[in-house]
């Protein structure tokens, strides 16, 4: 595959253009990659200023008291946005709903553990607990594992 | 998609418990009553504590996210009811038990409760086991 870059002046123009015959799954892979590399958000840090910070180094979205917090490794950040937009907005860049407030990064995710409670318990890759809702299980287990409707 | 997984669930619990019923049965009988005789019949009462004792784990289930300390209040009283079907339904055809007998059939029921919920979580630990495997594929896709 022949791959080309030209270099153009402003930020906000920047752009993947793929040209395929036919949309395979490796075209869907590169798709996906492009989806979520490069995406920049902005919010509140701790030090009460507005940082811009990587999409994909966010672990996860939680709804606080009616707040939305995104989670990085090192900082946390208060979004402008409400948790079913983070997860409408951003479920192509693998980020789904575990529970009733917190969208979580598959792409961030260790492994899931089962817990005694009927649920299940995500271990993200920064040591991290999160709890995993049946009720949500079912949807991150057919994206992960089934393909299906999420696969777009 | 939902209905299916429940069914399924439900499913798998009363073949379990009807397994760990036959069981306790088997050995409570032996140790309180080694001289009874029972016809075929009998052969049918382990599905139908099984069956009632999946139905009652209704109480278990909610549509709104449950706390743990709610989960294992459930889960208590989901035992109670169990226990309640068994001494009601043995009250009903006649079998009363003496007191000793009584505790030793309410603390099986308890085992075997335990026991049923040990094997549905490890299946829920061999489904995540196969989770985690297909997610470094699915991450490896993604990156």
């Amino acid at each position: 595959m022949k791959v080309s870059i030209r270099k153009i002046r402003k930020k906000e123009e920047e752009q993947v253009i793929i040209q395929c015959v036919e949309i395979t799954s490796q075209i869907r892979d590169i798709h996906s990659y492009c989806l979520t590399k490069g995406v920049e958000l902005s919010g509140m840090a701790e030090c009460q200023c507005m940082q811009r910070f990587l999409l994909e180094d966010v672990y996860y979205f939680e709804a606080v008291d009616e707040k939305v917090f995104a989670y990085t490794e090192k900082q946390i950040y208060e979004m402008k946005m409400r948790l079913y937009e983070a997860e409408q907005a951003y479920e192509r860049n693998h980020f789904v709903r575990c529970s009733k407030s917190v969208v979580l990064n598959l792409m961030q995710l260790d492994s899931i553990s089962p817990a005694l409670n009927g649920r299940f318990f995500a271990h993200m890759k920064n040591g991290e607990k999160l709890m995993i809702s049946r009720q949500y299980a079912r949807k991150i287990r057919q994206i992960v594992m089934g393909g299906g409707e999420d696969e777009k | 998609m939902k209905n299916r997984e429940d069914m399924r669930e439900g499913v798998m619990a009363f073949f379990v418990c009807t397994a760990c019923i036959t069981i306790l049965e088997g050995f409570v009988g032996m140790l309180l009553y080694p001289e009874t005789k029972f016809g075929f019949d009998a052969f049918f009462s382990p599905p139908i504590f099984a069956f009632f004792s999946v139905l009652f784990g209704a109480v278990t289930r909610s549509g709104k996210e449950l706390s743990v300390k709610e989960v294992l209040i459930r889960r208590a009283i989901h035992l109670l009811l169990i226990e309640g079907m068994v001494f009601g339904l043995n009250y009903i055809f006649g079998n009363i038990y003496e007191p000793l007998a009584a505790v030793i059939l309410a603390v099986a029921i308890g085992v075997v409760f335990i026991v049923v919920y040990g094997v549905l979580w490890l299946n829920d630990l061999r489904n995540a086991a196969a989770f985690n495997g297909k997610l470094k594929v699915y991450q490896s896709r993604g990156l």
